[in-house]
């Protein structure tokens, strides 16, 4: 009777944990990388890398000179935003600025939106 | 019972007294909310969600007309909310929640949440010259309700932070300091009546086919403000020209005014509906009849004896 009624609880729990599995496999969050903009610091850092570490910029200034993407934060760490609208989740616009060879020459972190 | 503990007796009983009215006052005000089916609530103040907080609230010291580069602009302020042609001149707009009302309201099986908050508008414009230098700077800051149906805002903010307006303006005037102020509508439509303006009400939201009595008008997401302008013998409802671009993406001709004559109107009523709503029914001869929003119910009144006194004299 005892077995019967764990075996029933342990069933429960393997659906309960596979239920969870499968919405968790629907979920697409953003990783969140502390580690995210370290990269820009190197020497020699080009647009291409910039583009596959960060994705397509939001917008382009200053003759494609100037790339501008939407960051967030949480403890965690930064990562891309993608708001519905407007700065909606955004904590930070990252700046970055390419030169003539489409070589990182800077970037600007600048905080948009309060916490 | 001596005379000190007789005053600290009365005391008790006062503070006791004095705390049963305040739970009777909390009671019946609980009563009212559950017997009304609706939950009213403040709004708290704040950003609004998608707005961004860098806009400082005078002009940075560190744009300096002349010297200040387009590139430097971009690396303090970042990416702006909006762009002229050519990046020709740049908007950076902050909306600020300065509180207001929210109502939840039961409505059969689903509930309507209703709101109307004070919110303030800040905007810095940057233009630039051929080289891409600081040629004009300026702040305008506004204040404004917006009212919100269902999470949906049914009014334009009253300063448009991605400068529908300064490209309107931009056309027609050279850049510079003489340029025409912001905030202030360019040549309105003119209106075909000759005579005066007796009355000009802001912000104020016209609802053809809907009189309600009670309540509030009928919302929908097709709702958008205009300028009413009352003439000796007719109405005039004008998008304010500001607004005429941002809407133009909702109204074929946003331009185009309506125009009411008082000789066709047969009454008006001003109207107190639930919480905050307001408006002013306007009953046509025709036996037709609009509604119009208004801000406050002292502007609905007087807008209402305005028109009255007028079609009364027809």
């Amino acid at each position: 009777m005892a077995s019967e009624a764990s075996r029933a609880e342990l069933l429960k729990q393997r659906v309960a944990s596979l239920a969870c599995l499968l919405l968790l496999a629907c979920s697409t969050h953003p990783v969140p990388d502390k580690g995210l903009l370290l990269f820009l610091y190197r020497s020699d850092v080009t647009r291409e890398e910039v583009y596959h570490k960060l994705g397509q910029p939001r917008a382009t200034y200053e003759r494609n000179t100037i790339a501008a993407f939407r960051l967030s934060q949480i403890p965690a760490g930064y990562y891309v935003a993608t708001p519905a609208s407007g700065w909606e989740g955004v904590r930070y616009d990252l700046l970055v600025e390419f030169d003539a060879h489409d070589i990182v020459a800077g970037h600007r972190l600048i905080a948009v939106r309060e916490r | 019972m001596t005379s000190s503990q007789a005053i600290v007796s009365s005391r008790c009983a006062s503070a006791s007294q004095a705390r049963g009215t305040r739970l009777s006052r909390a009671g019946l005000a609980l009563v009212t909310v559950i017997i009304s089916g609706c939950i009213p609530f403040p709004l708290r103040t704040g950003p609004l969600a998608d707005s961004r907080t860098n806009v400082p609230p005078e002009v940075p010291s560190s744009i300096a007309i002349g010297h200040t580069t387009r590139r430097e602009v971009l690396l303090e302020l970042g990416e702006p909310d909006g762009t002229g042609p050519a990046d020709r001149w740049f908007t950076y707009g902050s909306a600020i929640s300065r509180g207001g009302v929210g109502v939840i309201s039961g409505a059969g099986y689903s509930a309507i949440y209703d709101a109307r908050r004070s919110v303030e508008f800040r905007r810095l414009l940057v233009q630039f010259d051929d080289a891409g230098v600081v040629s004009n700077v300026r702040l305008d800051t506004k204040r404004c309700a917006i009212w919100e149906h269902d999470a949906t805002f049914v009014s334009v903010p009253c300063l448009d932070l991605q400068g529908a307006d300064v490209g309107q303006q931009a056309g027609a005037a050279a850049v510079g300091n003489e340029r025409p102020t912001l905030n202030e509508p360019a040549a309105s439509v003119v209106p075909t009546v000759g005579e005066a303006v007796l009355g000009h009400y802001t912000n104020v939201v016209r609802r053809e086919g809907d009189c309600p009595l009670h309540g509030k008008p009928h919302l929908n997401e097709a709702d958008y403000p205009t300028d009413l302008q009352i003439f000796p013998d007719a109405l005039l409802f004008t998008i304010p020209a500001r607004q005429q671009s941002h809407l133009s993406a909702f109204i074929e001709h946003p331009s185009v005014s309506i125009r009411v004559p008082l000789a066709q109107i047969e009454s008006v009523d001003a109207v107190k509906g639930s919480l905050f709503w307001v408006w002013v029914n306007v009953h046509m001869k025709d036996g037709t009849c609009s509604s119009v929003q208004f801000t406050g119910y002292k502007r609905a009144r007087e807008a209402a004896q305005l028109i009255r006194q007028h079609i009364d004299g027809k």
